[in-house]
């Protein structure tokens, strides 16, 4: 357990965590409710900004160092939130740039983008800075979900 | 009548805003008209009159809103999201009895983060569409076509609808 611990800090000291996130990396969404799945399809639902905190929260898989740490870090969160995560939703990070170009004509400068925030957890980005109407905020959402393949757990 | 009694949702809905239709692809189109509120906002008792609805709505559409409402206060309070807008149920379901729904299958219905009541109808490889209801009767809907239209607006339920049905046609033929 302690050598576990000790692996998992000098690990992440290792990794520069304020390296900026590339187009090509792969992004994963914990999905805690089975209904944001249908037909093996994420829907749209699955990134709608929280209304606690206004922005949606991602996973950056290729940064951790080990499957077994990865898998830690989504066994903490589900804990952290007291629901176990059914299934996850995977894209890669230039999906938000595609969809911005795809229909999001209305964004301004700096709205709808992907941010490392590594405030609780290594590795975590949120999806943020959305703009504050509701229909823009689907489309977004609808056009992003297309983008995401659905992972099983 | 039946009456579902509720837990009282007390929090303080949103702004209304000003009755809108915007299609993201042909530009804004502002509709002024008198707004009516209908329902009362500060109620904890939701009625419905389920032999006003068709067998299908009350049977299907009805249990699953109630189920949804149950969770979300379980559920979804727990968590710090918003909980169901009631006074969004009477109006989802007015909208749902619509001819033109009746010709489509059974929407996914659900809860969105701020409480407004969500139908969508997901087809094949990404293709989506989607309407949200709120209590004070907002429509939000959305059309995502992967190679194809791509609209989104607002309206609200005193407006005329048949603006709101029109796009749906126009969208989905």
């Amino acid at each position: 357990m302690i050598w576990k611990y000790l692996k998992t800090l000098f690990g992440r000291q290792s990794v520069n965590t304020t390296k900026p996130i590339e187009s090509h990396e792969v992004c994963r969404r914990f999905l805690f409710d089975g209904k944001l799945v249908k037909r093996n399809q994420v829907k749209h639902q699955a990134f709608a900004p929280s209304k606690k905190t206004g922005n949606v929260s991602i996973f950056l898989k290729d940064r951790f160092l080990s499957e077994e740490d990865y898998q830690l870090t989504r066994k903490t969160v589900s804990n952290k939130r007291g629901r176990q995560c059914k299934a996850e939703g995977e894209f890669i990070a230039n999906a938000v740039d595609k969809v911005r170009n795809e229909v999001g004509y209305f964004l301004r400068e700096g709205q709808f983008v992907l941010e490392l925030d590594e405030t609780d957890f290594p590795h975590h980005a949120n999806l943020d800075k959305w703009p504050s109407d509701k229909p823009s905020q689907k489309q977004l959402q609808q056009a992003l979900a297309a983008k995401v393949s659905l992972i099983n757990l | 009548m039946t009456v579902l009694a509720l837990p009282l949702n007390d929090r303080d809905y949103m702004e209304r805003q000003a009755p809108t239709l915007r299609f993201s692809a042909t530009g804004s189109l502002s509709i002024n008209k008198t707004v009516n509120n209908t329902f009362d906002s500060d109620s904890q008792i939701i009625a419905c009159e389920p032999e006003s609805l068709s067998q299908k709505v009350e049977s299907n559409v009805f249990s699953s809103i109630y189920n949804l409402v149950l969770r979300s206060y379980s559920e979804l309070a727990e968590n710090e999201e918003e909980t169901v807008q009631l006074d969004a149920i009477p109006i989802f379901l007015e909208l749902l009895e619509r001819p033109l729904f009746q010709k489509f299958e059974e929407p996914d219905v659900s809860i969105d983060p701020d409480g407004e009541i969500n139908a969508e109808w997901l087809g094949e490889d990404g293709q989506s569409f989607t309407f949200s209801v709120g209590g004070k009767g907002r429509i939000i809907f959305s059309l995502y076509l992967p190679q194809g239209r791509k609209l989104c607006g607002e309206t609200r339920i005193e407006d005329d609808l048949e603006i709101f049905e029109d796009f749906i046609r126009s969208a989905i033929g």
